[in-house]
C-alpha cells in the first residue's frame, strides 16, 4: 500500500510538468499584454515596453518556460504576481482557507442529502418519492448557482435577517447559505448516482440470500447492498470535492468570498500570468491528491482492490 | 432502508456536518458592520491590484485605500478647490518653480517626522515611476531650500501643477521607511505602509478586506470612529443587499441596476454626484472614410446620446457636451451640439462623396463592459439604416481592446476618461496633442496644429489667458468631431440613514474621516 501510495505521488511529476507546459503555453498565447493591463490606457508604448522588459515578457517561450520551472525546482519559487508583486504562493495561500470551507462544507451538505435520497429513491424504485426526488435532483443539476443563490440571499439575508448575506466572517453562520448553494447541485447528482449503483447491487443474488437467510431489511440495505454499491459513489463525491477545491468562481462571487476560484478569474482578466499559472498547478495537485485520497478509500471499501494495490 | 435507520443515518450525518463546519469555520471571527458605532465598513467592486504604495499603483481600488493612509501637499475637495494640506502655503515663483512651505506638525504612522528631506524623496520617487508618469512625469526636480521650505521645478512650464500634486501618486511617504523595505529587498507597500493620514494600516486580506484603525497622533480632526473596514464585494446586488441587511455601512460603486431599487428602499440613502469621466465612440481619423471630418459629423448627428443615456446607460450621468465634463475646469459651456438629425447627416454624407453610403467600418468594444457592446449594437444598427455604412462589432477582452485601439486596428472604439486632476489639460492633452501617442490616449491619431498650439498655450500661461485657450480649443475639437461625445458619468454611492458627513468624491479618492454615526 505504502508503495503504492509512493508510485502515484511520483507519477504526479510528469503530470504536473504536463499541466504546466499546456497551462503556460495557453497563457503565453493569449492575446492581450500584461504591460499593458498594468499600465491602463495612458501610458506611452516606451513605459510599456520597459515594463514587459522588466517582466521578461520579450524573452523567447522556451526561456520564459524554462525561467519558471526552474524558479519552481531550484528554489520553490512559483513566481511573483505582476500586479500585487507578493508571492504567488502567498496569494494562493491566502485565499485557500476559504476554498477549502466552501469545498468541505458543500461536499458535506451533498453527502447528506444525496446519499440518502439516492437509497430511498433505489429501495422504492418508481415509488412518488423516487420519482419526486429525481425530479427534484433534475431541478437541483439544472438550477445555475448564482441564481439559487441569490434567491437564498434574499429570503435568509434580506427577508428573515437570519444569516449574513456576504463574507466568511461571522464563523459558521457564513457558510451556511454557500454551502447549500454549493451542495445542493452536487447532491443531485451524488443522489442519481447512489440510486443508480444501489438498483444495481440490491439485484444480486447474495442480496437475495441475504434475504433468504432471514437478514433485517435495513441491515441487507445498509450493510449488504450499500458497501458494494459504494464505489461509484465516493468516486463522484472525490470529483465533486476536487473539482469544488478548484474554486467555485460563482458562489464565491454572489456570497464575496475570496476563495482561489475568484482569484483566478480576476488574474485572468489581468493577463497576470504567474497567479494563473501557479494556481492551476496548485489546483491540479489537488484535485490530483483527492484521486489518490478516493483511490486509497476504495482499497478500504473493497478488498479485492486492495489487493491490487502493491 | 427502514424510517427509523434513516433517521439514524441523517441525524449522523447532520452531526458531523455540524462538527466539521465547526471545525473549519473556527477562527473567523470580526467586526460586523452596521450597528456598531465604532468601526465604519465600506464596501467596493475591486480587490486593490497593486501593493500600497502611492508611486507604484494606479487601479482605483488601491488609490482609494492609499488616500486613507497618505497624504499629498495640496488636497482638492469635494468641490475640487485646491487648499493645503501637508503644506502650510505654496506660490508660483516662475515659470517652472514652485515653492512649497511643510507643516512642521505633522508625523507619520511610525512616528517619524515629517520633513523636506520625505517630500523631496517622495515626489521625485513618483516622477520616476512607470506607473505614475503621466501624474508627476513633469517633475523635474524637487530642491530643499531649508528645513521647512521645498522648491518644485517643473521640465517644463505647467499650469495644473497643483491639481497634479492632489492627486493620490502624489502622497508624501516616509524616506527612511521606504528606503529600509527596498534595501532588504522588498517591495514597499505590501506589508505595513506608513503615511501621515488619518488612519493607520492594520491589514490586508486579499479578495476580502483591508482594516485601518485611527491614527491617535493625526496633525488634523482624528475620526470619530475607531476602525475603518474597506470590503471588496464584487458582485453589485451582493453590495447592495449586504447594505440593506445593515453589514455594511457605505456601498460604493453602486451598479445602475441597483439604483432605483436602493432609491426606494427607506433605510438607505442613495448618494449621486457627477463625475469627471466622459465616455466617447473615438474615430480613427487616419482611416480611408473617416479622415473626412464631414463623414465623422454624419456619424456624429446620426447617433442618438440621449437615448444612449435613458436607454442603455440607465439615467446614469447625462449626455455629454464635449470632450470634458461641466465640472472639470475649463468647461465650454456653449458648445455646437450634434442634436439627431438625419437629414443634415445625409447631406453631409453626400457632400463626402457617399450619398448611399456603402462603405464598411469597424466598430470596437471591450467585452467586458456590456454597456459599450450594447452602445456598440445600437450604433452599428442606425449607421446601417439612416447612411447605408456597414458596420462590423468586434469584441475583445480588454488588454487586447488596449493594443488594437493603439494600433489603429479598430475604426472605431467606445472609450471613457476620467480628468482626473479636475483640469482641462489632463482632460485633452493626451487625447488631443498631436505629441500624444496613440497608447498615451491619442487613439483618434487627431491632429490639428491650432488644437496644439491651444493646449500649449493652456498648459504654459494662467488666468482669463488659459482659461480662453481651453474654451477655444473645445470648439475647434467639437467642430473637427474626432469623438462621438457620449455621456458624463456619475459617482454613486448607497449608506445606511444613520451614516452622517460622507461627501462623495467627484475624483473617487473619498476620504471617510469625516464620516460620522447618529
Amino acid at each position: 500500500m505504502h508503495k503504492y501510495i509512493l508510485k502515484r505521488l511520483l507519477a504526479l511529476i510528469p503530470v504536473m510538468l504536463g499541466v504546466s507546459l499546456i497551462i503556460f503555453t495557453m497563457m503565453y498565447f493569449t492575446p492581450g499584454d500584461p504591460a499593458a493591463m498594468m499600465l491602463g490606457e495612458s501610458a506611452p508604448p516606451e513605459q510599456r515596453e520597459a515594463l514587459r522588459e522588466e517582466l521578461g515578457l520579450n524573452d523567447p517561450f522556451w526561456i520564459q518556460y524554462g525561467n519558471w520551472l526552474r524558479g519552481i525546482v531550484l528554489e520553490g519559487d512559483i513566481g511573483t504576481s505582476y500586479t500585487t508583486r507578493r508571492d504567488v504562493a502567498d496569494e494562493i495561500m491566502d485565499r485557500f482557507p476559504a476554498t477549502l470551507q466552501l469545498a468541505v462544507s458543500g461536499v458535506v451538505v451533498a453527502v447528506v442529502l444525496g446519499v440518502p435520497i439516492g437509497i430511498i429513491s433505489a429501495t422504492r424504485q418508481y415509488s412518488i418519492f423516487d420519482n419526486v426526488s429525481m425530479f427534484v435532483a433534475l431541478l437541483g443539476v439544472s438550477m445555475p448557482n448564482f441564481w439559487m443563490a441569490m434567491l437564498l440571499i434574499l429570503l435568509f439575508a434580506v427577508n428573515l435577517q437570519w444569516l449574513p448575506s456576504s463574507g466568511l466572517n461571522h464563523g459558521f453562520r457564513s457558510l451556511i447559505l454557500p454551502a447549500i448553494t454549493l451542495g445542493t447541485g452536487a447532491a443531485a447528482i451524488i443522489a442519481r448516482m447512489t440510486r443508480s449503483s444501489m438498483l444495481e447491487v440490491i439485484r444480486q443474488d447474495y442480496i437475495r440470500t441475504a434475504r433468504a437467510k432471514g437478514q433485517v431489511e435495513s441491515k441487507v440495505t445498509n450493510v449488504h447492498a450499500l458497501k458494494n454499491a459504494l464505489i461509484p459513489i465516493i468516486t463522484v463525491i472525490g470529483l465533486q470535492f476536487g473539482g469544488l477545491l478548484g474554486g467555485a468562481v460563482l458562489t464565491e462571487t454572489v456570497f464575496s468570498i475570496p476563495g482561489v476560484g475568484r482569484l483566478m478569474v480576476e488574474s485572468i482578466g489581468q493577463r497576470n500570468f504567474p497567479v494563473v499559472q501557479g494556481g492551476v498547478l496548485f489546483i491540479a495537485i489537488t484535485f490530483s491528491l483527492v484521486n489518490l485520497l478516493v483511490d486509497i478509500l476504495y482499497a478500504f471499501v473493497d478488498p479485492r482492490i486492495k489487493s491490487q494495490y502493491k | 432502508m427502514s424510517a427509523k435507520n434513516l433517521k439514524k443515518l441523517t441525524l449522523l450525518l447532520s452531526l458531523a456536518f455540524v462538527a466539521i463546519l465547526s471545525l473549519v469555520a473556527c477562527g473567523t471571527t470580526g467586526s460586523t458592520g452596521g450597528s456598531d458605532q465604532n468601526t465604519l465598513t465600506v464596501a467596493v467592486q475591486g480587490n486593490p491590484g497593486n501593493p500600497f504604495d502611492p508611486h507604484n499603483s494606479n487601479d482605483s481600488a488601491t488609490s482609494l485605500l492609499n488616500v486613507q493612509m497618505f497624504e499629498t501637499l495640496v488636497f482638492q475637495t469635494e468641490d475640487l478647490e485646491i487648499v493645503p494640506m501637508l503644506a502650510e502655503s505654496f506660490e508660483q515663483i516662475d515659470d517652472v518653480t514652485w515653492e512649497f512651505v511643510i507643516r512642521d506638525d505633522v508625523f507619520f504612522h511610525n512616528g517619524e517626522k515629517l520633513t523636506v528631506e520625505d517630500v523631496a524623496f517622495s515626489l521625485d520617487r513618483g516622477s520616476t515611476s512607470n506607473l505614475v508618469a503621466e501624474i508627476l512625469g513633469m517633475i523635474q526636480e524637487v530642491q530643499v531650500i531649508d528645513e521647512h521650505t521645498v522648491h518644485i521645478i517643473t521640465e517644463y512650464p505647467f499650469a495644473p501643477l497643483l491639481n497634479h500634486l492632489a492627486h493620490p501618486a502624489a502622497s508624501i511617504v516616509n524616506k527612511m521607511d521606504v528606503e529600509e523595505v527596498e534595501a532588504a529587498g522588498g517591495v514597499y507597500g505590501l506589508d505595513n505602509p506608513v503615511g501621515t493620514g488619518p488612519f493607520v494600516f492594520e491589514s490586508f486580506s486579499s479578495g476580502d478586506r483591508t482594516v485601518f484603525s485611527r491614527n491617535e497622533n493625526y496633525w488634523g480632526e482624528a475620526p470619530v470612529f475607531e476602525e475603518l473596514v474597506v470590503r471588496t464585494i464584487t458582485d453589485g446586488s451582493t453590495r447592495a443587499m449586504a447594505l440593506e441587511t445593515g453589514e455594511i455601512d457605505i456601498s460604493l460603486d453602486v451598479v445602475p441596476a441597483e439604483v432605483s431599487r436602493m432609491d426606494s428602499n427607506p433605510d438607505v440613502e442613495l448618494l449621486r454626484r457627477a463625475n469627471l469621466s466622459t465616455n466617447y465612440i473615438g474615430f480613427n481619423t487616419q482611416n480611408e472614410y473617416l479622415s473626412d471630418v464631414r463623414i465623422r459629423q454624419a456619424i456624429s448627428y446620426a447617433v442618438d446620446t440621449e437615448a444612449i443615456v435613458t436607454h442603455i446607460m440607465e439615467n446614469i450621468g447625462i449626455p455629454a457636451q464635449g470632450p470634458i465634463g461641466p465640472n472639470v475646469w475649463g468647461f465650454n459651456e456653449n458648445l455646437h451640439q450634434y442634436d439627431v438629425d438625419f437629414d443634415r447627416a445625409r447631406e453631409l454624407m453626400a457632400e463626402a462623396g457617399y450619398p448611399d453610403g456603402g462603405f464598411s467600418l469597424s466598430l470596437w468594444a471591450n467585452s467586458e463592459t456590456q454597456a459599450r457592446i450594447d452602445i456598440a449594437t445600437n450604433v452599428a444598427r442606425v449607421l446601417e439604416d439612416e447612411l447605408g455604412i456597414n458596420v462590423t462589432i468586434n469584441q475583445v477582452a480588454w488588454s487586447e481592446y488596449l493594443i488594437a485601439t493603439e494600433n489603429g486596428e479598430a475604426d472605431m472604439f467606445i472609450l471613457g476618461w476620467g480628468t482626473i486632476t479636475g483640469d482641462a489639460d489632463y482632460g485633452l492633452w493626451s487625447l488631443f496633442h498631436s505629441s500624444s501617442p496613440a497608447g498615451a490616449g491619442n487613439r483618434s491619431f487627431y491632429s490639428n496644429p491650432e488644437v496644439d498650439r491651444l493646449l500649449e498655450l493652456g498648459r504654459s500661461t494662467s488666468g482669463d489667458e488659459r482659461l480662453q485657450a481651453y474654451l477655444d480649443v473645445q470648439e475647434i475639437i467639437v467642430e473637427d468631431a474626432p469623438w462621438v461625445f457620449i455621456n458624463n458619468g456619475e459617482v454613486i454611492a448607497g449608506t445606511l440613514l444613520s451614516v452622517q458627513g460622507f461627501v462623495l468624491n467627484p475624483t473617487n479618492a473619498h476620504r471617510f474621516s469625516n464620516v460620522h454615526f447618529e
